[in-house]
């Protein structure tokens, strides 16, 4: 199997984590020589808002709000993670990123440089009344349920990282497909191993 | 909250072409502002100490990146964006006056550098232009020939800065946010210096 770019993105509540966990058993299983270099851009901010410097301060000032983290910022930690992880012979798999059309043409220069041929974006689309219900249902603490902020970060959703999600459908040299989130999670995960990697079983 | 820490520091952005004598005048412009506040802190980044050091490196992406500077090519924006961001991210504690040097050079990051500036709540930064014309410094570039420089490659530097920087520039010149001082850098060391203070007017 070539070297796969896979970049998943959706929006929170669309089913994306797991879909993510699916699709890297499924590489490890048909490609056991090739190293995995996972990206959870959330994991990198969550490690970020245990430290006590002064720009981890004002992250989680901007996260307790619901706010969208700036780009520089985005892009200085996927870029760190590409540094230590990107050795020229890895699967890579980027989920939640990148959120901005800014963070999005830096990261073409990324791919450029790391000679990523064809990435492609998985967009798990799904109506935001449904993962609404989703988020509501699944949060296990109670300010997690709070609904200002699930409609902030859905309205940031929608307001920026829609276009970088655009940004990508519109160019030739990635690779796009569209998934239906709204299904069961085995659904799902059948349409992207179809339009994935040609994958009918 | 810690925010209004940096309300009244100053934040100088510094660009100019090569052979501008920038690097010359954001040293200038240093001690005098450390005079002038002594007990404040300066912080200064310069963007090729960042790329000094990655080329000097044993990791793949440094063998990337000394693949590319001895092709003569440019550096991916996203790693000038990774350099000064993780810089200012392990570095920048609060309060200190901020000198910019040889940073944004592209459009693309300098909307992440201004991204920078909101999340630090930077007061209106100023942008300093030391203003050559192309010719002047390509006479200064040949003139100070450094080991891999050829017309070719000189050539290449002036054609990237119209291509890539100038629209940076435009960028700034538009933007309410910013303060954009042009100065005339064809003219004596001190005198480059002593419009720049005039035109700060921070007295």
């Amino acid at each position: 199997m070539k070297n796969q770019t896979l970049i998943f993105l959706g929006p929170s509540g669309s089913g994306k984590g797991t879909q993510v966990e699916k699709v890297k058993a499924y590489l490890q299983e048909k490609d056991v020589d090739t190293p995995i270099a996972h990206l959870v851009m959330g994991d990198l901010f969550r490690s970020m808002w245990k430290g006590d410097r002064y720009s981890d301060d004002v992250s989680r000032a901007i996260n307790i709000e619901g706010g969208l983290q700036p780009g520089f910022l985005q892009v200085a930690l996927w870029s760190q993670f590409l540094v230590d992880n990107v050795h020229g012979n890895e699967h890579l798999i980027i989920d939640g990123s990148p959120r901005r059309v800014i963070d999005a043409e830096l990261m073409e220069t990324a791919f450029d440089f790391y000679k990523k041929e064809k990435p492609v974006l998985v967009f798990i689309n799904c109506d935001l009344d449904i993962v609404k219900e989703r988020i509501i249902e699944r949060a296990s603490r109670p300010e997690d349920k709070d609904e200002k902020t699930i409609d902030s970060r859905l309205a940031w959703y929608t307001e920026f990282v829609v276009p970088a999600i655009d940004y990508f459908r519109n160019k030739e040299k990635f690779g796009f497909v569209e998934i239906d989130g709204s299904k069961t999670r085995e659904e799902v995960f059948v349409e992207i191993k179809a339009k994935v990697f040609n994958d009918n079983d | 909250m810690e925010h209004s820490i940096n309300k009244g520091k100053q934040t100088f952005i510094f660009a100019g072409r090569s052979g501008s004598g920038k690097g010359t005048q954001v040293e200038l412009l240093q001690a005098y502002i450390q005079k002038l506040y002594p007990d404040d802190v300066v912080f200064h980044y310069y963007s090729g100490d960042g790329f000094r050091k990655l080329i000097n490196g044993d990791s793949y992406t440094s063998k990337l990146a000394r693949d590319i500077m001895e092709k003569g090519e440019l550096h991916p924006n996203f790693l000038a964006v990774w350099l000064w961001g993780t810089d200012f991210v392990q570095n920048l504690k609060g309060g200190e006056h901020i000198f910019l040097d040889g940073c944004p050079r592209a459009r693309v990051e300098a909307e992440a550098m201004d991204s920078a500036m909101k999340f630090y709540d930077r007061d209106k930064p100023t942008v300093i232009l030391i203003d050559v014309s192309r010719e002047t410094s390509k006479q200064r570039l040949i003139d100070r020939k450094r080991e891999y420089d050829t017309l070719e490659s000189i050539e290449r530097r002036l054609n990237w800065y119209d291509r890539e920087v100038l629209p940076v520039i435009a960028y700034y010149k538009d933007n309410p946010d910013y303060t954009l001082l042009e100065i005339n850098g064809e003219q004596p060391i001190d005198k480059v210096h002593a419009d720049i203070i005039t035109s700060l007017n921070l007295e």
